[in-house]
């Protein structure tokens, strides 16, 4: 990966995967602060996906403190994204499972009510008029709602095609799957999708 | 399952695969063609085309959730914290126990040790009765 603007953040001194890591593994932990600069974001997005805006910054934190404690067990097979990108889909994954219901009980406070994906909210169309923002508003909170109601291997799917922008070689990684059955997932996601808001 | 009426063999499935891919560019130019042959003939799945497309450019236009502010910042804070502590054991598995509840456990585990060592049974002692000072008395002489 080349130094350039980098579309999540902008940041011009992003030195490419290759340097930061051989940063890492040098000894430099500036390396990974590189890392984690360059990828929360893109992390975060996947995370306020999958788990709401409110519970990804621990999903972020979760993300990267096994990304660090397991970077020395990354053999460069994926990208850096992927990886990464697959570390928080488990992560997401594991807040729902019986460790993530047993975090809840012994981590109070952190208990949410009511609708943890209520606070993504759109920002008005400068170009729209208030009606056209409402119905727009609308339009996307019944399909965000869509995408969250789909089986769990179908919305991975989405989420990371067209939603995270991945390809399908990228989303084969990260779900660790053949891209044959990236494409029958993503056919069946968008088919219900198509199904429930048609 | 419905067969399309102008070529049978292919299903409801087999067409939301070929529309799918041929969003996002996957199909080679003779299945393109192919496609658009079906869909010139077939206007159901024509309409079933426009609402996918229609679909898929509405969720790739959702916008991406702003992350919160220093989000990196926090994350490397903490992440060369809890890299360096016993700590990290417990984060590893995702738990982030605030620190009253790390001394509440503590303080249980004293109690309950204490509680045991309190409550426990003190073994039995021997009360020297008179058989006993009769068998000393007998070892003496």
């Amino acid at each position: 990966m080349t130094a350039s603007a980098y579309p999540y953040t902008g940041e011009r001194d992003w030195p490419g995967d290759e340097r930061a890591l051989s940063r890492f593994f040098s000894g430099d932990i500036l390396g990974f602060e590189q890392i984690v600069r360059h990828y929360s974001t893109m992390v975060f997005s996947l995370a306020a996906r999958l788990v709401g805006p409110t519970e990804a910054e621990d999903v972020v934190q979760e993300t990267f403190l096994r990304a660090y404690h397991g970077l020395g067990n990354f053999r460069g097979e994926s990208s850096l994204k992927t990886w990464l990108y697959a570390i928080a889909l488990n992560r997401a994954r594991a807040r729902h499972g019986t460790l993530g219901r047993l975090r809840a009980i012994f981590t109070p406070g952190r208990a949410r009510e009511g609708d943890p994906f209520a606070s993504l909210d759109d920002a008005a169309d400068p170009g729209s008029t208030p009606e056209e923002n409402v119905v727009l508003k609308e339009r996307r909170t019944r399909l965000r709602a869509a995408i969250r109601a789909l089986p769990e291997e179908f919305r991975a799917a989405v989420l990371l095609r067209d939603l995270e922008g991945l390809s399908y070689d990228e989303v084969a990684q990260v779900l660790s799957i053949p891209i044959g059955t990236v494409r029958s997932r993503l056919a069946r996601g968008r088919a219900l999708l198509r199904e429930k808001l048609s | 399952m419905s067969a399309r009426p102008f070529v049978s063999r292919l299903s409801d499935e087999e067409l939301d695969l070929l529309l799918s891919r041929s969003l996002d560019g996957d199909l080679s130019p003779e299945e393109e063609h192919g496609l658009e042959t079906i869909l010139a003939h077939d206007p159901a799945a024509a309409h079933r085309k426009e609402e996918l497309q229609r679909l898929v450019a509405e969720a790739r236009a959702l916008p991406a959730p702003a992350p919160p502010f220093a989000l990196a910042t926090r994350v490397n804070s903490n992440g060369s914290e809890k890299a360096g502590r016993g700590g990290s054991v417990f984060h590893r598995l995702g738990f982030y126990p605030p620190p009253g509840m790390a001394v509440g456990a503590m303080a249980l585990l004293g109690i309950v040790a204490v509680a045991i060592a309190v409550l426990r049974p003190s073994p039995m002692r021997r009360v020297e009765g008179p058989v006993d000072v009769f068998l000393t008395e007998g070892a003496k002489s």
